[in-house]
């Protein structure tokens, strides 16, 4: 037998162990393989009756909206902030549906001017480098989300940080979600403004569709379906797509190889009390890449509520305290500057915003909270999660020094390694030369001269 | 061609092919000598290449970096068959034009700067000359690949003044020498295989050593013969018992096998309409076309394991528990698959459904609607492919409404559906006949996917077969494994297949000796090839009968062109 196909048997808890890795680095490349190189004797074509595997098809907030959340207009982009200072019959030509692009392009230029003042570092890097207005924050009382803290916070606890709870549409009280409230009044990130609506979620999805991001679930040691006192759970990256049919829907059955990388192995505890899996707190750390970004989901506290259906899909909501930091660059980090033009925030007023809505891990030292609240939806259509064998995991982080110009010890893993950040996405990419050729168009006006620097 | 009393004599013109032999009145004898069996002994055959042997052969002749893209003719299938088909098709005129096609753009490869060195014997000394000597050895080597016989010095002759005669148009030795490839390659020597016949000294004929090699290699390979088997044909080895045995032997135990075993898969099973297999994307969203190509190859897959590698016995098919999943067939099969690439042998439990030949999602899909599934058409198909019984076409102005509207509350079920089909007389027999084994498959629905219920209601299996009562799939498959016609069946299909034609008259004496030797084998396939490679009769030819003595109009045309 080929070498590179090498069978391995591994005492996983999924019983399933990943035949020959191409290597460590995770490739999908392509191997043909004759009869010959195929591994003997056969194995046996079952599923594990006590495990359920998920793959997500839609991991986003859970976004209420509702005509009362932003009563002051949605928050300001890059765009707006390039023309308050205009007139406002300016501003008002500039507005006007025909003149977009041109409304766009000065958000274009405020934010190649920036990254120029600033010698090509990208304004999120530095978000305290510039006072833009202040973010324009949820102004509603109504939220999805769930109670995580067990307070009915009004503003006066100081473990939350003075921050104000929700209450969620059935009337519950108590409801921790304050990142709703960061970007509950970005266009972007809801999905009835007239123009951008629903972009930031379709980005999200859209990872997930075209295969860039894949997370999967493992919930283990299922004697009851129904009822289960206490059951195993894993979340899991991987490098493979999860499948689509041309509907968007996701396809059940799939076999899923999950990452090698034990830092996107989140493990936890839990129970199924009449079909709905509830899990106990646990850290949640996963990878997401939309848009090529090294993102991660960093969620401290994590609860699951799933519905586990009949026909193996599930559906349910995700809560937990987001860590600041990542939640940062998770959602708003922009290496590039043009997400700061097209979806209503920039990066310093949000940066502010989180600062000053964070409500979770309060740090008795600082004073200051270091987490914020969040709430996600799910949906996972069945799967099987292909576990590497055990030799073959490896701890690891992704070196993200430059891209977001934090020194790697800061989001370093005890015991892990780094790796450099590839690029995956092709979107990414085009991004970063429009930004370049804005900028060497830029370098090449008359500084002196308004109507073209 | 020295000694040669009857020579077949392809034409091509304006699209019409004929084959005139000369006719020899008498001649009956065989290779080995002797009427060692009985019956009649069939005429010799011209057989079109199908798509595989062309893509086979040029590989075998050039290389498996030569590409061939285009459209080739559509099978006939015969009494079940291709391999009959192809002994009766000709080439359409604008199949033709695809074939003529075809050979100019492998002639381009072949001859292109970068490969001249790879696949030419020899060079010009200038590219602008005429180069006699290495023009006859390019001739003489791909003349003999190609037209599967040895070419006579007129032979070369007469393509080498052609290609000399065409540098005045083409401009160099290099594109002459395409002229050449590609005239060979659109020739009907070279898109048939024709029987070539020689005398065998004692007043009969046999088939010539290259022909015997053509037809070994096409039956066992599926391609043309390889430079062993043809030095063997140019020694005459494989006119001696002992020659044609080695050659046998080292072709039966040789890896090339599998494209000679895939090619009767295919024409036996019919596989050929996987390339035109289409599911309703909305109602099977997983089905799509790696599924289609992962099923198709999975047959392939899954008859070679147990037939060709374990040499298992052939009734083993249906109840085997071994196969080959890929990722995209395990969202069919709803089973986990290891690899994130390629095949994984797994083995289905002994309570599993799934295991045999008409479980595969192959079997399923292939014979099911687009959008559902059909126990008629995998009825019919266990009927006539895998038992060799006759299934009557159904009668004109047959009202289908019933069996077409699965939505229909009243009848939720195939089974009910065809129940109420039958209340049709004109329907009745027939799917009496057919029916009940395709209702007990229909745990599998029209992707080949596996369900327990349709529209809510229990799906029943169960049913009767040639008067055996069983009650699901499983039983079936033991009842199949232990019919008769099952493996009478593929010994038929196999030497009809290996012949190219239906059953003559020494075919049926050779059928019960074959059976019987597959019954002693205890039913090894692998075996069943090689006896029928190594039986005299595989090779037996006679001269055909011709009526009104010599055809007239072939007779008027030159030799020169007939030979062209």
């Amino acid at each position: 037998m080929n070498g590179m196909f090498r069978t391995l048997i591994c005492g996983s808890v999924s019983a399933l162990c990943l035949i020959g890795a191409a290597d460590a680095q995770e490739t999908r490349q392509a191997e043909s393989r004759t009869l010959a190189d195929i591994a003997e004797p056969a194995r046996l074509a079952v599923s594990d009756p006590t495990t359920i595997g998920l793959a997500f098809t839609y991991f986003w907030y859970d976004v209420h909206e509702a005509p009362a959340d932003c009563p002051d207009g949605w928050a300001m982009a890059l765009r707006d902030v390039a023309i308050m200072h205009l007139p406002e019959e300016r501003q008002e030509f500039l507005l006007r549906p025909e003149n977009r692009s041109t409304y766009y392009r000065m958000g274009y230029a405020l934010s190649a001017q920036r990254m120029a003042e600033q010698g090509g570092e990208s304004i999120c890097n530095i978000p305290k480098s510039y006072d833009d207005p202040p973010m324009r924050v949820v102004q509603s009382d109504t939220a999805y989300g769930r109670d995580l803290d067990g307070l009915i916070s009004d503003g006066s606890d100081a473990q939350t940080c003075g921050t104000v709870d929700f209450t969620s549409p059935d009337g519950t009280p108590g409801v921790d979600n304050e990142l709703y409230r960061v970007m509950g009044c970005i266009d972007s990130f809801r999905r009835d403004p007239e123009f951008a609506g629903g972009a930031m979620e379709d980005y999200h999805i859209g990872s997930y569709r075209d295969g860039e991001t894949t997370t999967v679930m493992e919930i283990r040691g299922v004697d009851d379906r129904l009822n289960d006192d206490e059951v195993e759970i894993g979340i899991y990256a991987s490098f493979e797509p999860t499948m689509f049919d041309s509907e968007k829907n996701g396809l059940p059955h799939a076999s899923i190889t999950i990452t090698d990388n034990r830092i996107w192995h989140s493990l936890g505890t839990g129970r199924i009390v009449d079909g709905e899996l509830i899990t106990n707190p646990f850290r949640l750390r996963t990878r997401l890449g939309w848009s090529g970004r090294p993102a991660e989901y960093l969620i401290y506290d994590t609860i699951i509520h799933l519905t586990l259906n009949e026909d193996g899909s599930a559906e349910g909501d995700l809560v937990g305290y987001f860590d600041l930091e990542h939640a940062y660059w998770n959602n708003f980090h922009d290496a590039a500057g043009a997400l700061q033009v097209a979806n209503g925030y920039t990066c310093p007023a949000v940066w502010t915003a989180l600062q000053e809505h964070a409500d979770g891990r309060y740090n008795e030292a600082s004073g200051r909270c270091t987490a914020i609240s969040t709430a996600m939806r799910i949906e996972a259509v069945p799967a099987f999660v292909i576990h590497p064998p055990e030799d073959q995991l490896v701890d690891y982080v992704i070196d993200t020094t430059e891209y977001y110009g934090v020194p790697v010890e800061q989001i370093m893993v005890e015991g892990a390694g780094t790796r450099a950040r590839e690029v995956r996405s092709l979107g990414q990419s085009d991004e970063e030369d429009m930004m370049e050729a804005l900028m060497e168009e830029l370098d090449s006006s008359d500084a002196s001269d308004p109507e073209t620097y | 061609m020295a000694g040669i009393k009857s020579i077949a004599l392809p034409i091509v013109g304006l699209g019409v092919i004929a084959a005139a032999v000369l006719a020899i009145p008498d001649a009956r004898s065989l290779i080995f000598g002797g009427n060692s069996f009985e019956g009649e002994i069939p005429p010799p055959q011209m057989r079109r290449l199908t798509e595989a042997q062309y893509r086979n052969t040029i590989a075998e002749v050039f290389s498996d970096e030569i590409t061939v893209v285009g459209r080739f003719e559509p099978e006939i299938r015969i009494d079940g068959l291709g391999a009959i088909g192809a002994s009766q098709a000709s080439i359409s005129a604008s199949g033709y034009e695809q074939y003529y096609g075809i050979a100019g753009s492998i002639a381009d490869q072949v001859i292109s700067a970068d490969n001249w060195a790879d696949y030419m014997p020899c060079s010009p000394s200038e590219s602008a000359e005429f180069d006699r000597e290495c023009a006859s050895q390019i001739i003489e080597q791909y003349g003999e690949a190609l037209f599967r016989r040895d070419l006579s010095s007129e032979d070369v002759e007469v393509w080498a003044d052609a290609m000399h005669a065409s540098m005045a148009q083409v401009g160099s030795f290099e594109n002459a020498a395409g002229l050449v490839i590609e005239g060979m390659l659109s020739s009907p020597q070279f898109l048939f295989i024709i029987d070539r016949l020689e005398d065998d000294g004692r007043g009969d004929v046999r088939l010539t050593n290259h022909s015997m090699a053509a037809r070994l290699s096409y039956f066992l390979w599926n391609s043309a013969p390889d430079e062993e088997l043809l030095r063997a044909a140019r020694a005459g080895e494989l006119h001696s018992r002992e020659g044609l045995e080695a050659q046998v032997e080292r072709m039966i135990a040789s890896e090339n096998l599998r494209q000679g075993s895939r090619a009767f898969y295919d024409d036996f099973l019919d596989l050929s309409r996987f390339s035109s297999l289409e599911k309703d994307r909305l109602i099977y969203p997983a089905f799509n076309q790696a599924v289609a190509d992962d099923a198709h190859e999975q047959l392939m897959m899954f008859l070679d394991h147990h037939l060709i590698d374990n040499e298992a016995p052939y009734p083993s098919i249906f109840t085997a528990k071994e196969t080959f999943l890929t990722r995209s067939l395990g969202m069919i099969y709803a089973v986990p698959v290891v690899p994130s690439e390629g095949w994984e042998l797994v083995r289905f439990p002994e309570d599993d459904i799934r295991g045999g030949l008409l479980s595969h999602a192959g079997f399923t899909a292939l014979h099911s609607h687009p959008g559902r599934s059909s126990a008629t058409l995998r009825g019919i198909a266990v009927r006539q492919s895998l038992l060799c019984q006759t299934v009557a076409p159904a009668p004109a102005a047959v009202n289908f409404t019933v069996v077409q509207d699965v939505d229909n509350p009243e009848f939720r079920t195939a089974r009910a559906r065809l129940t109420q089909h039958r209340t049709d007389a004109a329907c009745a027999s027939c799917h009496r006949f057919i029916d009940p084994i395709g209702l007990s498959l229909e745990n599998f629905d029209g992707a080949g996917m596996y369900r327990i219920r349709e529209h809510g209601e229990m799906i029943d299996t169960s049913g009767e077969v040639d008067g055996i009562a069983y009650d699901d799939l499983p039983a079936l498959e033991n009842i199949l494994a232990n019919h008769e016609a099952a493996t009478s069946c593929v010994v038929e299909r196999l030497q009809h297949y290996a012949t190219g034609r239906s059953n003559t008259e020494i075919d049926s004496y050779w059928n019960v000796e074959l059976m019987r030797g597959f019954e002693r084998s205890d039913y090894n396939f692998r075996e069943l090839m090689a006896t029928i490679a190594r039986s005299e009769q595989f090779y037996a030819v006679s001269l055909p009968e011709a009526e009104g003595g010599e055809d007239l109009q072939q007779a008027n045309i030159p030799t020169q062109e007939r030979n062209s």
